[in-house]
């Protein structure tokens, strides 16, 4: 319920962030870094963003792709950017909780990343390949529970928003797998569908478009999804695991107090747009709007309950 | 190339794949697997080129020898240096009039008159703003801005 | 019946115009260093969005292989593979070039690419479900073997001193090591440096270690960059039908290497033309004259290069899963535009898959006439240009083009020191190729090895993982051939001639 609640407070700051939005914000086109290379999942968002922010701003958001390191390279360099509001980052969360502790040294700390808007949540889904003969969660736990340590499980680098959630659930359901990182959410996914590894944590959006040849076992999202309504949550199935992806806009630590609000604001307005919300719900994303300052919380909510995970992995590594 | 040459080339070579193994001690044992591996690599091809040098007293094929101005080669380097360099402090078109004006002249071997410098000067203006334009407003590739101007 | 409406549908007027606008600028973008397929294909994805999917699909796909071929332009006329994926067009293409022949290997580079490109987009065509099969087959010990086999290239690459070819391999290997790790989380060789943390980018390298170099060497003499013979202005077509005629065995395999390739999600065109032009050495009855200018070795890798643009999409359409990172553009294309993929598309969307691939080939035969015309003007340009003029627009390149795949001033700096250093070691005989080779393998290799570890190791054996599956044994077998091939040829030449 948590994040319904969060919801609903984004809904009612948003609306009144828009009416009090000061003008004059943007007047030329934005720049927003990518931290990953062309085509993956969160490039796609952003480049569904354009036309809404052409839309919505009458300028354009022109995308930086500036991969590397699974992002650290990107945030690191971030406080070293202008901070004049036309200079703006995709970040995503856990991955700047979990990296600056698990892959040190890795440029730059949680704390450094000034995040303005948190705007789209993807959930994570527990997924095996078509043939696999395992049904159910229970049948995989219990798998890994006669055999620990022999169930392969692949997702996206180490210290990633899969890894946590692999962390998370080996807690949970109180077993060992066997985690491989793999470089790309695309490669990891053909290892799955090719049935290379047992199973993977992936991404709900690649769960619903690899249909064909893998299958979700379970989302780890508060509650069930609406384009797959028989998919199980984990939490129903007794294993207390949330997690998935947080999308947000960070701004340079420089960025003065009223830009910041300023580009909060906008981007709210930009992602209120129909087709952007249509297109990113047909692909299983939430989206959301946590504006500036309220999100700051939500940040440090995010830290605390996602810094002993990282501390989790790094101890295993 | 001359044995000397090759000899100090191979000790380079091991002393490299040295500092890889070193390097890697602190990582896990699967971070440190390629480095280890690559380092060892490194150790035995130095140990071979120095013992085929030293022992067999023969030295490889011959390279041509330099040809040219290394003057100019210097300069060149320099000057392509501080363009890079100074691109996010003096921004892409103020690095870039330096560094065209500069490698004109270190690529020049004519005498210079007044209907060269000319022809130089639009050329380079032109071909340089179809380039920019190309780059910054067809395509938005987002080109350094100066941090001084 | 049915394919003649789709033919029909994809030869509509305004489909042509997509498929020459976007063959054309696919060409120029590719034959820009730094600008990758990658790049241009997401750049322009933008002004897709309001078109229907099937004339979104063949502008992208026209833009893609048009810049797997443009990229030539600029590997052959300057030692700087446009894309990544014309790395091995260098070897060949430039020694011609310098000897004047650059408007032969033009020439050439645009017939291999067209058949190339027909290839891969009827195999995509006829053979996609199958196919794609065998990409899943492939896991990250195929992986591992497959980079090792493009590794023993180094060999081929070393021209006359293998001990040095082979410490170049090893300092490119070291370099791909440098950042975090990608299986173990290790932040290695980074020196504290946040610049270091994302590792050495493959483009600016790339254009570092080969170009620089050129520039270097160039302003030291007076004469012209490229020795000219006769008139710049021909296409020398007749000439290049002739090797391309006598050089079939060449195309057919370099065609069907990057089909093959391109279907693995995890290699792409850099490797298909790598493997490629490897293998039409080994196989050659010359392969001495490979590296100093052999024209099969550019028919090699650029067929292979355009293949792999019919054949990466066979992943991408089957599975979902992008065959080169263009593909994942594309596909990104297809989410956006709502099209579901899978094996169901080429049966229920039918119309729109075939209507594409007929798209395909149109864009692929255009760029005959486009190649050729844009070659000529670009040789012509380089031939002709004054040095005071090329110098500074080259330099311009190599420093825009490294800054611009990641908006990195640290990666214009890394191209700056390894352009330096690849001089360097090449005047103590040590030559930058393999160095290249080792960067764009490196990884690869790493990551299969350090999965297969991981899995083996859960599995209960590492070595049923490395030496128990059937397709990893076979490219265990090209390696040692690969390895061997030449000194058995020797010996049984020798025997035939005493």
């Amino acid at each position: 319920m948590k994040l319904r609640g969060w919801l609903l407070a984004a809904a009612t700051t948003s609306f009144a962030a828009l009416s009090g939005a000061a003008l004059g914000y943007p007047e030329k086109p934005v720049v927003f870094v990518v931290p990953y290379g062309p085509g993956g999942p969160s490039d796609l968002g952003a480049r569904v963003m354009q036309p809404a922010f052409k839309n919505a701003t009458g300028h354009e958001l022109v995308i930086q792709n500036r991969p590397g390191a699974g992002g650290a390279t990107a945030w690191s360099q971030l406080n070293s950017m202008p901070g004049d509001g036309y200079t703006t980052m995709l970040t995503a969360m856990p991955h700047i909780i979990l990296q600056p502790v698990v892959n040190q040294p890795s440029g730059y700390e949680t704390e450094d990343i000034t995040i303005v808007l948190v705007y789209g949540y993807l959930p994570e889904v527990l997924a095996v390949p078509k043939a696999s003969k395992f049904q159910t969660v229970k049948d995989l736990v219990a798998a890994a529970q006669a055999s620990p340590g022999r169930i392969t499980i692949a997702g996206t680098g180490v210290g990633g928003g899969n890894h946590a959630a692999q962390a998370l659930f080996d807690r949970a359901a109180g077993v060992r797998t066997a985690y491989v990182p793999f470089k790309d959410t695309a490669s990891g996914n053909a290892a799955l569908m090719g049935s290379q590894v047992d199973t993977a944590w992936t991404w709900l959006s690649q769960g619903l478009t690899l249909k064909d040849n893998i299958r979700m076992l379970a989302v780890a999202s508060e509650e069930r999804v609406a384009l797959a309504p028989s998919l199980p949550t984990l939490k129903e199935l007794g294993y207390n695991v949330t997690s998935g992806a947080w999308w947000a806009v960070a701004v340079p630590k420089s960025t003065p107090e009223n830009l910041r609000r300023q580009v909060s604001q906008s981007f709210a307005k930009v992602i209120q747009d129909k087709q952007y919300q249509a297109k990113m719900s047909e692909f299983g994303y939430v989206t959301m709007a946590i504006t500036y300052p309220a999100v700051s919380d939500f940040v440090k909510q995010k830290t605390s309950e996602y810094r002993p995970i990282a501390q989790q992995i790094k101890a295993k590594k | 190339m001359s044995r000397v040459a090759d000899v100090f080339i191979g000790a380079v070579a091991a002393g490299f794949g040295a500092f890889l193994i070193i390097a890697s001690r602190s990582y896990t044992d699967l971070g440190a697997a390629f480095p280890r591996a690559v380092g060892l690599s490194m150790i035995v091809l130095g140990i071979i080129l120095m013992a085929a040098r030293l022992i067999r007293r023969r030295s490889s094929a011959l390279l041509p020898a330099l040809e040219g101005s290394m003057a100019r080669r210097a300069l060149f380097v320099v000057i392509i240096s501080i363009w890079g360099v100074s691109l996010p402090w003096l921004g892409i078109v103020l690095a870039s009039v330096v560094g065209i004006a500069g490698l004109t002249l270190v690529s020049n071997f004519s005498r210079w008159n007044a209907r060269r410098i000319l022809v130089h000067i639009v050329g380079h203006a032109a071909i340089f703003a179809f380039f920019y334009g190309l780059l910054a407003y067809g395509l938005q590739v987002p080109l350094p801005g100066g941090r001084i101007f | 019946m049915e394919l003649v409406g789709y033919a029909a549908a994809a030869a509509t007027p305004y489909n042509l115009l997509l498929a020459f606008i976007g063959v054309t600028a696919g060409v120029v973008l590719g034959a820009l260093p730094g600008i990758s397929s990658t790049f241009a294909v997401a750049v322009l994805l933008p002004t897709t969005f309001t078109m229907e999917p099937v004339s979104a699909l063949i502008f992208l796909g026209a833009v893609y292989t048009g810049s797997t071929y443009g990229g030539a332009y600029s590997a052959i006329l300057v030692n700087t593979p446009g894309t990544p994926q014309n790395i091995a067009t260098t070897f060949d293409g430039y020694p011609m070039a310098r000897r004047g022949d650059g408007n032969l290997a033009i020439t050439l580079a645009c017939l291999a690419s067209v058949v190339g490109g027909l290839v891969g987009a009827v195999a995509l065509w006829a053979v996609a479900p199958p196919l794609a099969r065998v990409a899943l087959a492939f896991g990250p010990i195929e992986y591992f073997w497959l980079a090792v086999l493009g590794l023993t290239m180094i060999a081929s690459l070393s021209e006359g001193n293998l001990v040095k070819g082979a410490i170049s391999g090893c300092l490119g290997l070291a370099l791909s090591l440098v950042g975090v790790s990608v299986v173990s989380g290790d932040t290695r060789f980074a020196f504290s440096s946040p610049a270091l943390v994302g590792g050495i980018n493959l483009v600016p390298a790339v254009i570092g270690l080969l170009c620089i170099p050129v520039l270097i060497d160039l302003v030291a003499v007076p004469q012209p960059h490229l020795k000219q013979e006769g008139t710049v202005g021909g296409y020398r077509l007749r000439e290049a039908l002739r090797i391309c005629r006598r050089g079939w065995v060449t195309l057919t395999r370099g065609s069907l290497i990057g089909t093959g390739i391109g279907v693995l999600p995890a290699a792409g065109g850099s490797i298909a033309s790598l493997v490629s032009y490897s293998e039409t050495r080994r196989a050659s009855r010359r392969p001495e004259a490979f590296g100093s200018g052999e024209p099969e070795g550019v028919l090699a890798s650029e067929s292979a290069n355009n293949a792999t643009v019919g054949g990466g999409l066979i992943p991408t359409f089957v599975l979902g899963i992008p065959g080169t990172p263009a593909d994942a553009v594309i596909l990104g294309a297809l989410l956006i535009h709502g099209v579901r993929t899978g094996p169901s598309l080429f049966t229920e969307r039918a119309p729109l898959i075939y209507t594409f691939i007929f798209g395909l080939l149109i864009a692929t035969i255009l760029m005959l006439p486009v190649g050729l015309l844009m070659g000529r003007y670009a040789y012509g340009a380089i031939v002709s240009v004054p040095k005071t003029f090329l110098v500074p627009l080259v330099a311009f390149f190599t420093i825009i083009g490294s800054f611009a795949i990641h908006n990195d001033v640290n990666d214009v700096v890394a191209m700056l020191v390894l352009g330096l250093f690849g001089w360097l070691i090449g005047r103590v005989g040590i030559p930058a190729a393999p160095m290249v080779l080792g960067l764009l393998l490196g990884p690869i290799a790493e990551q299969g090895f350090g999965q297969g570890v991981i899995i083996g190791t859960a599995t209960g054996s590492v070595w049923a993982q490395f030496f128990g599956r059937p397709i990893a044994l076979a490219i265990l077998a090209l390696i040692v051939a690969t390895l061997f091939a030449p000194y058995l040829l020797r010996r049984y030449t020798r025997r035939i001639a005493a």
